[in-house]
């Protein structure tokens, strides 16, 4: 038999290269012949070379860190390779200690070592020498950058006010307890932040609103899939297959434990071709399908009774108004609420419940009643009907029929019964919470849609549904001792949490749970004037009010750090007082405004203000740059300790730098704000604010911070460069909690420390510890929403946003239809509602070719359009079996052949409200609806400083999917409504080709091209 | 609190004489990271589309009833590899764990195995690749002369603490299993010997220890044994 001949060499692994290795060179010359390609090369002595590498003598060790990519924040390890002073990352694996990411890292996590050893790195500070929009810098040490920007600062004579701070994922999913003290000790109100808009409230604002959290992806929430039967994964892409790693892992569970998923997406995304119901349906229908949905489980009793009547604000009474629902309360002489009335089926009277606790079982008076859901006959002293919140949904409902929502989706009546059926059985369901998807005005709605289904079907905070996570929770429980402390001192009256500021403000804002943490930064903080010594609130709160003064309705009425009001008020059209709101500069730190935002508008915002960026790999934003000052990568941070994120799991976490900074000119970013905010004159107000947000004891954070910050200060100003290892502020925050840390665990500080660099994750409380403890919410706690219940109505959206903006069906209470309103509504112009023309204000319109519906999805092996700049992540893309798949625009292929249009042909896609354009190569696909194409999110490269990302000219042109964003915006969450638009498609003429594939200028040396040498050495001269 | 070296934690710590793959396809979301682990672990050649694994994204029928297969493919570290039949040198050989390896030094390039493999599994790493690949990963290469390359279950490249090779312990779906086919409790035996795991050309006879599960029912799904 074959198998008797083999040989077997019997070695232990790691051996064997190192045994034939010096066999070989006892043999000595050995050749090859050429390759496939052709070439044959015989370099005697680069052989030599070779065999003189020692592979014996290297060492390896690992040091944990959390990824710096996306805000997944999985849990990672870092392989780390030394011989003598040489030291190099050279793999990224996720820590399977983690129960985040269960050791799990996506293409982009892997391929981390590789943006810190890119040649495209920015190696020093850079000072523009050339037109905007164009790559021309001069090197500059750091004194001379920042005395310049001060220079440009006085010269400009630029206010707190007129800043534009912008970040990205990273700073939000990582840095808010850094960015937002710094924000507010700077007296900086104005923060573009690009996942605010499409993510955080462009989708998730009504799944936030109705559960509490803020940040459901990277924080909040878990969607814990693996052990659900049944898992829909709705309108959404990234989340958990495009790919989102939190997430997707646990999705892979629920796959091989049998799941039954069910993916609504006009195309077979990568969740789509796991599912065993594909749903195709109509971009803007999703709304329709959620009401239907919730119209099919009150109807036939497929609701989970007990939560709902004990759990939500379903039971509520109220009344209806003009098309708004009211609350009917009790109030105090102020106004506040003192308590919510609901109908008590064993009395048979109305009755007052407390407004703010966990469960409606009991009066203000703590008698035991059984709230009704449903109610007939009742009315207010003066004459009004009084119904539940439940009796109006199911009014608001009622139109749904399987029927009309097949009309309006366009998927057949079969499949819409088969769906809402898998879910009305299910228990628990799992509605995947979602990110980049579907977007337009009806999101918020459709979003809190999908958020009371799960509340319906009771599927909050039990496994297998929506969980809470440690982090979460923890916040939730700390906020409802202060509440309930306040409460028993007197302090305060019994009342719903946004109407006790006093009680929100006692916790430290970065304690408080997603939701109230929102509410607190957005309406008492950032569009606050009363807070900020200028008296100017953000430009957000500013535009708001210039348009609301002019009879209009706002841009953002509640949203956190959207860039609404900035492209405005760079065209005087933004006052607050009676005088101009002007933002002449702009500072970024690792977000890419001019591809991740509105592409045209923010490049005509970077080009009239002043702008200094904080970033790692050279953007398309950075043409647009006065001043970039380089980041370290996360492998070369060393962080503060912070949470262990979006896991059932509480504990503890931190970034350990892994390997030397490779460019000492390379400053981390925690440390550059502190720095910037002593040449500012702010640090003491900083470091006391960062304190302040955390709970931290100031006066110890302020002086370790003057501590470890010392011999940093000393070398870049007698060197310029910067020590290799270690991060004052890492060091000064790492010296305060791990003794807080090791005192409430009972341990030495050196113990946290330790567990932290071994295992990466320390755990204090699991999800049985939880159920073990009574914490679920609101089971056994209140959630951290202002009544304390799940809100199926949203007293945020009623007590906010209604009492200061009047009423919208886009911030409807309870759920509102929205129509699609294609090419009009709010997409048109901001704060203007423009009635959409026949056909578009009909919600089952189709387009006919050349015009389309217009979707963009993410691809996985790609998180932002930076990171295509990663060569093994632009190669896997670029991989000549799916090329066309991932860097080429998707068309139907039936309709693309009717048009005349090949595979491969470069077609261009036209904004039928901005006439604004993109173009890229189309890919004919039976994977997509006849009437949509498809968008992936990576492309648009223009600038040639990206020697790898810049190559996907050849597949899609040099503007982003961006660039055909709305320039308008929806009015709640100031989110560009993406599928408020429709496209028309044609072939691109031989000039247009030219245009977009043309690359931006560059008349200075790249940074591939600088003579800065990387360092891999481990030398700690002048270094910490 | 531990001080347990945390790659242990993916499992496959023990030695094994015949080592087994098991790709699920149903739980394949195409995300390619396996791919980018490879590559970074095994210092495979990028640049020249030339990988150790791969995902093959297929569009099957016609819409609405499009279907989207991810298919990951490597070597199938067959029990009778034709690559090793037709190696000159003997530089193809078959180690402990029953893993499929080229000696290096041996190999004289003449890529007689990348012909012969039926599955595409092999490629040529050559001297400008070699160059090319300490910019890109360090000193260490773990390449050091020109040689047919190939998957090796990551044999003397994983981490220190365990055997389980970068794609399995990245693969975010769950999809890549790896384990001892001599321990008959493992989850490859098991999927192996109740046929679940088919391999993917039964007829050519090489024996695979990559096999896969498929059949996602609703028949939505290709064939059992069968890929075009």
């Amino acid at each position: 038999m074959a198998s008797d001949s083999k040989e077997k060499i019997d070695v232990a692994r790691r051996d064997f290269i190192k045994i034939t290795g010096s066999a070989v060179v006892a043999a000595g010359i050995v050749y090859a012949i050429g390759a496939a390609e052709g070439k044959f090369s015989f370099n005697l002595l680069s052989l030599q070379t070779d065999y003189e590498q020692p592979l014996p003598g290297y060492s390896y060790t690992y040091s944990p860190t959390m990824c710096g990519i996306c805000s997944s924040v999985c849990d990672a390890l870092v392989y780390i390779e030394q011989k003598g002073s040489y030291v190099r990352a050279v793999e990224i694996d996720g820590n399977p200690n983690s129960s985040l990411n269960f050791g799990k890292l996506c293409a982009r996590g892997r391929s981390g070592t590789m943006i810190t050893y890119n040649k495209d790195r920015i190696k020093k500070p850079l000072i523009r020498t050339g037109p905007k929009g164009t790559w021309s810098f001069k090197e500059a040490t750091w004194d001379e950058a920042i005395s310049y920007i001060k220079q440009k600062m006085q010269e400009l004579n630029v206010q707190p006010w007129e800043i534009a701070m912008g970040g990205g994922a990273i700073p939000c999913a990582n840095y808010r307890p850094e960015l937002i003290p710094f924000m507010m000790a700077s007296q900086i109100p104005n923060m573009a932040g690009s996942p605010m808009q499409p993510c955080l409230f462009g989708e998730q604002l009504g799944i936030n609103l109705t559960v509490g959290s803020f940040d459901a992806h990277g924080l909040d929430l878990v969607d814990d899939f693996e052990y659900s039967p049944v898992i829909v994964i709705w309108g959404s892409n990234g989340n958990p297959a495009g790919v989102f790693v939190n997430k997707g892992a646990r999705f892979g569970k629920g796959l091989e434990n049998g799941a039954y998923v069910i993916v609504i997406d006009p195309r077979v995304s990568e969740a789509a071709s796991k599912a065993d119901l594909w749903i195709p349906a109509k971009p803007g229908s999703d709304l329709a399908l959620a009401m239907g949905m919730i119209n099919y489980l009150i109807q036939n009793s497929y609701y989970d009774d007990n939560f709902v009547r004990y759990y939500t604000d379903s039971p509520f009474l109220g009344y209806e108004e003009n098309g708004v629902i009211h609350p009917y309360v009790s109030s105090y002489d102020d106004g506040t609420v003192k308590a919510f009335k609901v109908y008590d089926e064993i009395t048979g009277k109305i009755v007052d419940v407390p407004p703010f606790t966990n469960t409606n079982a009991y009066t203000v008076n703590g008698r035991r009643i059984i709230p009704a859901l449903h109610v007939s006959g009742l009315q207010t002293p003066d004459g009004k009907t009084l119904k539940t919140f439940f009796d109006f949904l199911s009014d608001r409902v009622s139109g749904f029929s399987i029927d009309y929502v097949s009309s309006v989706s366009g998927v057949e009546k079969s499949l819409i019964e088969q769906f809402y059926k898998k879910v009305a059985l299910a228990s628990p369901v799992e509605i995947g919470t979602g990110l980049r998807g579907a977007q337009g005005s009806y999101t918020t709605q459709w979003r809190r849609a999908t958020a009371i289904i799960m509340a319906l079907k009771g599927s909050i905070d039990v496994r297998g549904g929506w969980l809470y996570s440690g982090a979460w929770r923890e916040s939730a429980y700390q906020l409802y001792q202060a509440y309930n402390s306040a409460v028993n001192s007197g302090q305060i009256k019994p009342g719903i949490l946004i109407q006790r500021p006093e009680v929100l403000m006692s916790v430290p804002v970065m304690n408080l749970p997603g939701q109230m943490m929102e509410y607190v930064a957005t309406a008492l903080v950032f569009n606050n004037p009363n807070f900020w010594k200028h008296g100017h609130p953000s430009v957000v709160a500013a535009y708001n009010s210039t348009l609301t003064s002019q009879g209009l309705k706002p841009a953002a009425a509640y949203s956190l750090f959207p860039d609404t009001g900035i492209y405005e008020a760079i065209n005087n059209k933004v006052q607050w007082n009676n005088q101009p709101y002007n933002i002449k500069m702009v500072m970024t730190c690792c977000v890419n405004p001019a591809k991740d935002m509105q592409e045209s508008e923010w490049k005509e915002i970077l080009s009239n203000t002043f702008v200094v960026m904080i970033d790692v790999l050279p953007t398309d934003t950075t043409l647009y740059a006065d001043v970039i000052l380089p980041d370290a990568t996360y492998i070369e941070r060393d962080e503060p300790i912070t949470d262990r994120g979006a896991t059932p799991d509480s504990g503890y976490r931190k970034r350990w730098q892994a390997v030397p900074r490779v460019y000492p000119y390379a400053i981390p970013e925690l440390d550059t704000f502190v720095l910037l905010s002593y040449e500012l004159g702010f640090f003491e107000e900083y470091i006391t604010t960062m304190a302040n947000v955390l709970g931290l004891p100031a006066d110890k954070l302020i002086s370790a911070m003057e501590n470890e910050m010392k011999p940093f200060l000393n070398q870049l100003n007698s060197t310029g460069t910067y020590p290799v290892w270690g991060e004052f502020t890492g060091k000064a925050f790492n010296d305060v909690q791990s003794a807080l840390i090791a005192s409430k665990l009972n341990v030495q500080p050196e113990d946290v420390m330790n567990q932290l660099k071994t295992q990466g994750v320390i755990t204090v409380n699991t999800w049985e510890d939880y159920v073990a403890n009574k914490m679920r919410v609101p089971w056994d706690i209140p959630a951290g929403l202002p009544t304390g219940r799940i809100e199926v109505y949203s007293t945020i959206l009623y007590y906010y946003v209604v009492k200061n903006y009047g009423y919208d069906r886009t911030w409807d209470p309870l759920l509102q239809y929205v129509p699609p309103d294609w090419n009009g509504g709010y997409a048109v112009t901001p704060g203007t509602y423009q009635a959409p023309q026949a056909p578009y204000n009909d919600p089952k319109f189709v387009p006919a070719p050349p015009e389309f519906f217009h979707v963009e999805y993410k691809v996985p092996q790609i998180a932002y359009i930076y990171t295509a700049d990663i060569p093994v992540l632009y190669a896997l893309t670029s991989n000549s079996y799916h090329k066309n798949i991932l860097q080429y625009i998707w068309m139907n292929k039936e309709v693309g052949q009717s048009m005349g249009i090949n595979e491969g042909d470069w077609i261009v896609v036209t904004n039928k409200i901005t006439g604004a354009k993109i173009a890229a190569k189309v890919h004919l696909t039976e994977m997509i609806r006849p009437d949509t194409i498809g968008v992936p999110m990576p492309w648009g490269q223009s600038n040639p400083a990206q020697s790898y990302s810049i190559n996907s000219l050849e597949s899609f042109g040099n503007k982003a999917v961006t660039e055909i964003w709305t320039r308008s915006y929806d009015p709640l969450t100031g989110h560009r409504m993406i599928q408020q638009f429709t496209v028309t498609v044609r072939k691109a003429t031989a000039s247009e080709i030219s245009e977009f594939t043309a690359t931006a200028e560059a008349s200075t040396e790249l940074p591939s091209q600088e003579d800065v040498t990387p360092n891999y050495s481990n030398s700690t001269e002048g270094g910490v | 609190m531990s001080q347990q070296n945390a790659y242990q934690g993916f499992k496959n710590t023990e030695e094994c004489k015949h080592w087994g793959m098991v790709i699920k396809v149903d739980q394949c979301m195409g995300c390619d990271a396996c791919v980018a682990a490879c590559t970074l672990e095994n210092q495979t050649p990028f640049w020249n589309e030339l990988w150790r694994t791969h995902v093959e994204d297929y569009e099957l029928g016609d819409y609405p009833n499009s279907q989207r297969v991810f298919l990951p493919r490597l070597c199938m570290q067959c029990e009778n590899p034709p690559c090793y039949y037709v190696c000159p040198t003997g530089a193809t050989q078959i180690v402990d764990g029953g893993i499929v390896v080229v000696d290096e030094y041996k190999c004289i390039g003449c890529q007689y195995c990348v012909e012969a493999c039926p599955f595409g599994a092999r490629y040529m790493y050559t001297f400008d690749d070699i160059q090319k690949s300490k910019e890109y990963y360090g000193e260490n290469t773990i390449h050091v002369v020109p040689h047919v390359d190939k998957c090796t279950f990551c044999y003397t490249t994983a981490p220190d603490g365990t055997n389980t090779p970068a794609c399995v312990r990245t693969c975010v779906g769950g999809a890549r299993v790896f384990g001892c086919l001599d321990d008959p409790n493992s989850e490859v035996s098991i999927l192996f010997n109740t046929g679940q795991a088919v391999e993917i050309n039964p007829e050519l006879g090489v024996g695979s220890k990559v096999r896969y599960v498929f059949g996602k029912q609703q028949g939505r799904y290709v064939e059992k044994g069968g890929v075009e």
